[in-house]
């Protein structure tokens, strides 16, 4: 795998678990949080949570893997950080990534 | 508390060597096979072991911590602390890997080479917290 390749590779995968965190964040504040307190049924938190803190884990866990990799800049280190602390702000990020992994796909910005 | 000390012990040894096993015999798998480059070896390894086995240790621990209702002691606070630190740890080697993959790496600080060392020194705090529970 070239350089190029590796680098497409590292920022899908940063992307798709991207997705994933910022879908279980807005299924755990959005739904089980409400089920929990307006319908009383603790439940949905009870799953909830430890599924989104997994895919809270696996994006840290890529972030960091992709920072140390040399893929990313330190300010896009921070703006993919507390992206994950927001709900919906992955979905921005997403596709942030999304267009940054075409353009090193088509030989744009390394 | 002899006990649960001796059960320490136990537990940091037997992590330890299979820790230094594995990578033992990734060093020596990788003398045979003549590649002459055990940070593909290792890089690989890490791709499909060891980044599972994290992600499976992260799973079963917060399913272990809800099912005791752990979250309000003490110990498991400071060992999730060490926890944090050490997947930190591994997703900074994990991409230093992949970057020596593609271009030579930069010259070794010296902290890198502590590494060995603070997983071992943190292995032995999480399991002393997790078997004799001090607080």
């Amino acid at each position: 795998m070239d350089g190029r390749s590796q680098r497409v590779s590292v920022l899908r995968r940063l992307r798709t678990m991207a997705l994933l965190e910022g879908t279980t964040l807005v299924c755990l504040v959005f739904v089980a949080v409400p089920m929990k307190h307006l319908l009383g049924l603790p439940i949905a938190v009870r799953i909830g949570g430890p599924v989104h803190g997994l895919a809270f884990v696996a994006y840290a866990w890529s972030l960091t893997t992709a920072a140390s990799g040399g893929g990313l800049a330190s300010r896009e280190v921070v703006r993919l950080a507390i992206g994950a602390l927001v709900p919906f702000a992955s979905f921005f990020n997403e596709r942030w990534l999304k267009a940054r992994e075409a353009d090193i796909a088509s030989g744009g910005a390394d | 508390m002899f006990y649960l000390a001796l059960k320490a012990a136990h537990v940091v040894s037997v992590i330890v060597f299979v820790g230094g096993l594995i990578a033992q015999s990734l060093a020596v798998a990788n003398l045979w096979m003549g590649t002459g480059h055990l940070h593909l070896a290792v890089e690989r390894w890490d791709r499909r072991v060891t980044t599972p086995a994290m992600l499976a240790t992260w799973l079963f621990g917060m399913l272990l911590a809800m099912q005791g209702a752990f979250f309000s002691s003490g110990w498991l606070v400071a060992k999730l602390m060490i926890v944090v630190a050490l997947s930190g740890l591994h997703g900074i080697q994990a991409g230093l890997l992949r970057r020596s993959l593609i271009e030579p790496p930069a010259a070794t600080g010296y902290l890198q080479t502590l590494a060995p060392k603070v997983v071992t020194g943190g292995v032995i705090l999480i399991v002393t917290l997790v078997v004799i529970k001090p607080f």
